[in-house]
Formats: structure tokens, C-alpha cells, sequence
């Protein structure tokens, strides 16, 4: 599978995983609230503030998984987002509860540590994503836009040639 | 891999956007969520099981106690000492969960009542006493505050969502929803009756015999929404001897708990 394939692969499948987190959360900001407030990490004003905005920066971080732009802040943000899901079921586990993970549907009562081994997944796949996108990605796209990171790893233009020989 | 700055301002925007987002959606919905909350919410065990374990007294307790310190020096107050042994002298508030779902407003708004309270002749205390000789369950007497509503001025007292779960779970108690029957229809709290203020005396005649010895509970939706309180105020007014209390800003409270809810219309 070329970078580009897999990373085509993977930008779609964190944001089917984004798009499907999000619907009970926006139809039920109050049970999300609720969720969260289980968690007992964020202090009680901010709980609903949280609830409220975190399903659309979900639905954004899809959409621009999708659409393929911005996806340096993107990915900043989504795997920002995983790890922090992540680190709150670690710390809710750490401290013994066992609660609603909030994470998909309301309601569905699956082990802590099974959320805590998807998110740690999602996280994976979003690392991989990003390590895809700085070294293969970015520095075959126009070199205005990410003039710092392709000097990290490899000269632009091995990537193009690689995929070529995949593809032929 | 350090972001450029370029790359966090493109990421604040992108939380802006959704932030923006948030807000219109939130404003659009039927029933927003209040952005920032200011109170507590219940424990997840509370919501679940285990509702006996909250201390049913709690929010009358400390008002009742408040009150009887008020006039600890007044030797023309008797009622409120022999008022007070009645007040389950338990030391509630060291077992009342840490939240503290009492709602901030009935301390303040006891103290009038409680200037009422001397003069309360002891005949309005006996007549309260008996709708519970043999409940079931670890629901206790309502509210011995609520004997305060024998007299005419007193206001009435607000509850928590604690207790209005716990009054629900009783299954003493009336919920009647004040909102307008197409808000009730959308959603409501189990075995609530749509009763708006303006159809009081419409439904009266079938209202009245539902409400015998039951704790009436009103509700509607919003911190400032008036409705249940015309709506306890126009019952109390018809001289109902059976407590009625506010579920201030009912609807909102108890769905942000998560608390069962059912939809259509008046039964």
C-alpha cells in the first residue's frame, strides 16, 4: 500500500470515527454533560461548556479529515483529542470508576477497558496518520504551505517516485 | 514536531469555528443547555440505585434549623423549639452528599416564613400530620417545613432535583408540568400532568380528586420561568391542605440528570 493509499485510508477512518462519536452528543448535550461531569476531571463549570462545543469540533475535524486541508492543526487537534480521551479513561480507571465512557451511544455500558484500548487505537492510528502526513504527505504538496517540516526527514520528491513504482 | 505557530493559530480557529457553531445549535434547540452550570450534579450512583440513601429531610432541615436560630434570644417563640424536634433532628447535613442539591434559594426565602412561624397556632401542625401513618419505603413525612403552607402567607418551597426524584420515586407525590400542552407533549417527567395556570380552572374538576393526599409538585422550564409557581400558588390558593412545593426550574434540572422522560399528551 503507497503512503498516499494509506493515508487516504486512515484520514477516512478517523473521521468515520469522529462522525460517529458525535450525533447522541448533539442530540443530548445534557447526558453528555452528565458524562463528562462522571469523569469528576473538569470542574463543574466548565462541564457543560465542554459538552456543548467538543461534538463540533469533532464534526469539523471530520470534515476537514475528508476534505484533505489544514490537516496540519487537523491532526494536531485530533490526536490532541484521543490522547485526551484517552488520559481520561486511563485516570477514570486509575481512581476505580466504572462508568459510561460517553464515548459512542448513551448508554452503552462496555468495560472501561475496553474504551481505554479503542481510544489508545484511535490514538495509534492518528500517530501514524501525522507521521504519514509531516514525512510522505506534506513534502510532496506545495512547499508554501509547510516550509519546516519536510527538513526533517527525507529530500521532497522521494515520495512521488515511490508511489510510482507502487502504482506501476 | 513541534507546531509552527501558524499551525496552533489554524488550530484555535478551528475550536473558534466550533465554539461558533456550538453556540447557534445551542441556540436553536428547543431546551439549551445552560453553558456554564452552577450546580452539581448527582452522583451516578444517585441517579440509578440507591435513592434511599439520600437524606430525605436535608433541604428542609436546614432552613428549619436556620430558622430556629434566627430568634434563639425571642422568648415569644415557642412554636420554632417545639417546631424543630419534628425537623428529624438527625445531623443531616454531615450525610448529605457532597453536591449539595439544595437548590440555593430556600434558605432565603424561609426567612420570611419563618417570621411567620411564632404566631402559627399549634392546630396547623396537628392537621398536617396525619397523610403518613403507614408509607411504605424510606420515604419520610414530605417536608415538615411544608406545614408552614396551612398559613396563608407563607411562600412555598422551592425543592432540588434530589428531592423531587425522591418525592417521584415515593409515589406520594403529584408532578403536574405547567408548560403549555404542546411543550408537555414533547417530553415530560413520568406520570406528570400538563396542568398550564390558565387551564386550572378547566381541569379542576378532574384535577381535584387526583390530588388528594399527595404532595403536588410543580414544574416547568427555565431558572426565572414563572409558571410553576403561579401554578402552586393558584392551588394553594383553593386551599388545598396537602403540601405543594416548586420544582424550580424543573424540567431542565431533570433532564440534565438523565432522568427518565416520556412524551404525548395529557393522559
Amino acid at each position: 500500500m503507497s503512503a498516499h493509499a494509506a493515508y487516504r485510508t486512515l484520514r477516512l477512518l478517523l473521521a468515520v470515527v469522529l462522525i460517529a462519536a458525535v450525533p447522541h452528543k448533539l442530540l443530548d448535550p445534557a447526558g453528555f454533560a452528565l458524562a463528562i461531569a462522571r469523569y469528576d476531571l473538569l470542574p463543574t463549570a466548565m462541564v457543560n461548556t465542554v459538552a456543548l462545543i467538543l461534538p463540533w469540533v469533532e464534526v469539523l475535524l471530520a470534515a476537514l479529515l475528508v476534505s484533505d486541508v489544514l490537516m496540519g492543526p487537523t491532526l494536531w487537534l485530533t490526536n490532541l483529542l484521543f490522547a485526551g480521551f484517552t488520559a481520561a479513561i486511563g485516570i477514570a480507571m486509575a481512581r476505580g470508576l466504572d462508568i459510561d465512557c460517553g464515548c459512542f451511544s448513551a448508554g452503552t455500558t462496555g468495560s472501561m477497558i475496553l474504551a481505554l484500548v479503542r481510544d489508545l487505537v484511535f490514538l495509534l492510528l492518528g500517530l501514524i496518520l501525522a507521521l504519514l502526513y509531516t514525512r510522505a504527505i506534506a513534502p510532496s504538496r506545495a512547499p508554501a504551505e509547510v516550509i519546516e517540516e519536510p527538513a526533517a526527514w527525507s529530500a521532497p520528491g522521494n515520495e512521488p517516485s515511490a508511489s510510482e513504482q507502487n502504482a506501476s | 514536531m513541534r507546531p509552527s505557530t501558524r499551525t496552533l493559530g489554524q488550530a484555535v480557529l478551528i475550536v473558534g469555528v466550533a465554539a461558533l457553531l456550538a453556540f447557534f445549535f445551542n441556540r436553536w434547540r428547543p431546551a439549551p443547555l445552560a453553558w456554564v452550570r452552577s450546580e452539581a450534579f448527582v452522583p451516578a450512583a444517585m441517579t440509578s440505585t440507591a435513592q434511599e440513601k439520600m437524606p430525605s429531610s436535608e433541604p428542609e432541615a436546614l432552613p428549619g434549623e436556620k430558622s430556629a436560630a434566627t430568634f434563639p434570644s425571642d422568648p415569644t417563640a415557642p412554636p420554632a423549639p417545639s417546631d424543630a424536634p419534628t425537623v428529624s433532628p438527625a445531623p443531616s447535613p454531615a450525610e448529605a452528599p457532597p453536591e449539595g442539591t439544595t437548590p440555593a434559594a430556600p434558605p432565603a426565602e424561609e426567612i420570611p416564613a419563618a417570621e411567620t412561624l411564632p404566631p402559627l397556632p399549634p392546630e396547623s401542625t396537628s392537621s398536617q400530620i396525619p397523610p403518613s401513618p403507614g408509607q411504605e419505603g424510606p420515604y419520610e413525612d414530605p417536608a415538615p417545613s411544608l406545614r408552614l403552607l396551612a398559613d396563608g402567607k407563607t411562600e412555598l418551597p422551592l425543592i432540588g432535583v434530589a428531592e423531587a426524584l425522591q418525592l417521584h420515586l415515593s409515589g406520594n407525590a403529584i408532578f403536574l408540568d405547567a408548560r403549555d400542552p404542546d411543550t408537555y407533549a414533547q417530553g415530560h417527567i413520568p406520570g406528570a400532568l400538563c396542568v398550564p395556570p390558565t387551564d386550572l380552572d378547566r381541569l379542576w374538576p378532574q384535577l381535584a380528586p387526583l390530588l388528594e393526599g399527595k404532595t403536588i409538585v410543580t414544574y416547568c422550564d427555565g431558572e426565572a420561568c414563572p409558571l410553576s409557581r403561579e401554578l402552586a400558588e393558584a392551588l394553594h390558593v383553593r386551599g388545598l391542605m396537602t403540601p405543594i412545593v416548586v420544582f424550580g426550574n424543573g424540567w431542565s434540572l431533570w433532564q440534565s440528570e438523565h432522568l427518565p422522560v416520556t412524551t404525548g399528551a395529557n393522559p
